[in-house]
């Protein structure tokens, strides 16, 4: 317990200096609220041409289709953590990775801090942004979700976004072993924006893959919370994506440490 | 972990060895590379032992090269050692522990720590927290600083607008607040003007002086050694080649009253050539540069007088045990 208050003591101070360092980047910000919109036109724009000749794609109705597309664009818009496994990268390969060595606290706990930050001050924008394109865009954000769909959502979201960080820590640190974790990150990132549901629901894929899919935990990043969070999925499928995330969670955790812990004693600090 | 009497800086035998890729010149040598690729060992620090007491204030020169930042990378946990012993304030650096982190602070001079978005004053918050540093202190050791550096009307601008040495003084003020007992400076002065050099200069005196700050002091610039250095541990080619009284080290190998502090260092370097020999050694005053460091290290009780004076922290120094004895 002693030890737990210091730590989110630290946790919050991070993320609130990462936050007051975004108000730096007024343009960025701005352009993540038109990306937010922009993805919602979009899909108003594919989608509104596909639905002219039927009713339903996928299970979805336009409308649905309409309101899942603003919602998991306001989930993308949080997932800031693309700039963890970049920044590990360059400063690993750089050589002033090592400011991070000689601060007291875990780095991935400070990088999860770090994208706390900036993802809470992407949300201020990105949030506004979403509730405008939905009513500028003509998409329905009030349908009959489920209490406990809606609280499994809220649970998930957090969780998701701290696998992520997770996640492209542990591909981050590859830079320790391989000097150059770029490969990675590249086909990480392209990977990443299919299976998280951020280009197509991935209700539309065939059943084969959707189901497969359902057991890795990108699939609770965007896709489960934004259909939980729109009326489509049911609350039991919500909690069991929980469960799901959260044994995923305590794979990459230790992994991503105990692969830090290992790889770092490689490095050479060149340049610091 | 450490008592009052146990050194503050503790290393035997240190050695520390890279492995590099031996790239071969040109785009066929490139193409070569990536099926039959050859690797180089170089041994950055060798044998190297070194004690440090607390609150002494030790210069640590040498040419390019040398293994000067290899050492203070070790030395902070940055890298780990190939071999032999280290420990920093009874903390084995590389494990990177909390305990030693609280304890220690390094400035590098071409990193940074700061936030360059933000004025230095939310680094200085962040680190109060990472540090756990309690308000009253917090306060006290900033206003301390702030006023000890003449940045009061500083530390509410943004970091990117400062200049070199602006932002210097910020690193050190953001380096000092949580009070450590060793502070390692990685050429701290390096870029900036000679106002700025001397303030610098002072800062850490009194800092060494005020706090009993332990510091470690890598620098190109010999005006920074001589001024605040009692004692200056001379590496080259990853050896020990003295250890000793600055004052001393300078003196057997000035040439002259009025020659400048340039043309000694070069003769220091030269006179402690590397392991291809390249000693260019003219009117040599005595050559300090036995590649057999055991012989610079002396032991505990070997107590030669190292000739200081007005340094608090060096006086009897039992871990400069020899006191920079010339041959």
């Amino acid at each position: 317990m002693s030890r737990i208050k210091p730590g989110i003591t630290k946790f919050i101070a991070v993320a609130r200096t990462l936050f007051k360092a975004q108000t730096a980047y007024r343009f960025d910000m701005a352009m993540a609220a038109v990306e937010t919109l922009g993805r919602v036109l979009f899909a108003r724009i594919l989608w509104g041409v596909v639905f002219q000749s039927r009713e339903t794609v996928g299970g979805f109705t336009y409308q649905r289709m309409l309101a899942y597309y603003v919602v998991s664009s306001f989930l993308v818009s949080l997932e800031t953590s693309y700039s963890v496994e970049s920044e590990l990268n360059e400063r690993i390969r750089g050589g002033s990775f090592s400011k991070y060595m000689v601060i007291p606290t875990n780095p991935i706990a400070h990088f999860m801090a770090r994208t706390c930050g900036s993802a809470l001050y992407s949300a201020m924008f990105t949030s506004v942004a979403a509730v405008f394109g939905a009513a500028a865009f003509g998409a329905r954000l009030t349908g009959a979700v489920e209490p406990g769909a809606a609280a499994s959502a809220a649970l998930m979201i957090p969780l998701g976004l701290a696998f992520m960080v997770c996640f492209r820590f542990w591909i981050g640190v590859m830079a320790f072993r391989f000097e150059d974790a770029g490969f990675f990150i590249h086909l990480e990132g392209s990977v990443i924006q299919f299976v998280t549901g951020a280009m197509v629901p991935l209700a539309l894929l065939p059943d084969s893959v959707t189901g497969a899919l359902r057991f890795l935990p990108f699939h609770y990043v965007t896709y489960t919370p934004a259909m939980l969070l729109t009326g489509q999925l049911s609350r039991r499928e919500g909690w069991a994506g929980l469960a799901i995330l959260a044994a995923w969670m305590c794979v990459m955790l230790p992994l991503a440490q105990l692969t830090y812990d290992r790889a770092r004693v490689r490095y050479d600090g060149v340049g610091a | 972990m450490s008592d009052n009497h146990s050194p503050v800086v503790h290393t035997r035998a240190l050695t520390k060895t890279y492995r590099r890729f031996d790239k071969q010149p040109g785009l066929m040598g490139g193409v070569k590379s990536l099926f039959n690729r050859k690797y180089i060992y170089r041994t950055a620090v060798s044998s190297f032992d070194l004690d440090i007491a607390p609150g002494e204030f030790v210069g640590l020169i040498g040419p390019n090269g040398a293994g000067k930042t290899t050492l203070v990378k070790m030395l902070t946990g940055i890298i780990a050692p190939t071999s032999g012993e280290i420990s920093v304030l009874g903390f084995i650096p590389n494990k990177l522990e909390d305990g030693l982190k609280r304890r220690c602070a390094v400035v590098m001079g071409q990193k940074s720590q700061l936030f360059f978005e933000l004025t230095a004053e939310d680094t200085f918050r962040l680190f109060q927290s990472l540090y756990s540093i309690p308000e009253a202190e917090y306060r006290r050791s900033l206003d301390m600083f702030v006023e000890m550096f003449g940045v009061g009307h500083l530390t509410r601008a943004q970091v990117r607008t400062l200049s070199l040495g602006e932002r210097m003084k910020m690193e050190l003020i953001a380096a000092l607040l949580h009070n450590p007992g060793v502070l390692f400076l990685d050429e701290p002065t390096i870029g900036l003007d000679a106002v700025a050099q001397r303030q610098t200069r002072q800062f850490l005196q009194d800092v060494n002086r005020e706090r009993g700050t332990t510091i470690l002091l890598t620098s190109h610039y010999m005006e920074d050694i001589l001024k605040l250095c009692p004692r200056v541990v001379l590496i080259n080619d990853g050896r020990k080649r003295f250890d000793g009284p600055t004052d001393r080290l300078f003196e057997s190998y000035k040439a002259g009253m009025d020659e400048d502090i340039g043309s000694v260092v070069e003769r220091i370097y030269s006179d402690n050539p590397d392991s291809s020999g390249n000693s260019s050694n003219s009117g040599n005053q005595g050559n300090l540069g036995n590649s057999d460091n055991s012989s610079n290290l002396g032991n505990p009780d070997d107590s030669g007088n190292s000739g200081n004076s007005g340094n608090p922290y060096n006086q009897d120094n039992p871990y400069n045990p020899e006191g920079g004895r010339l041959p």
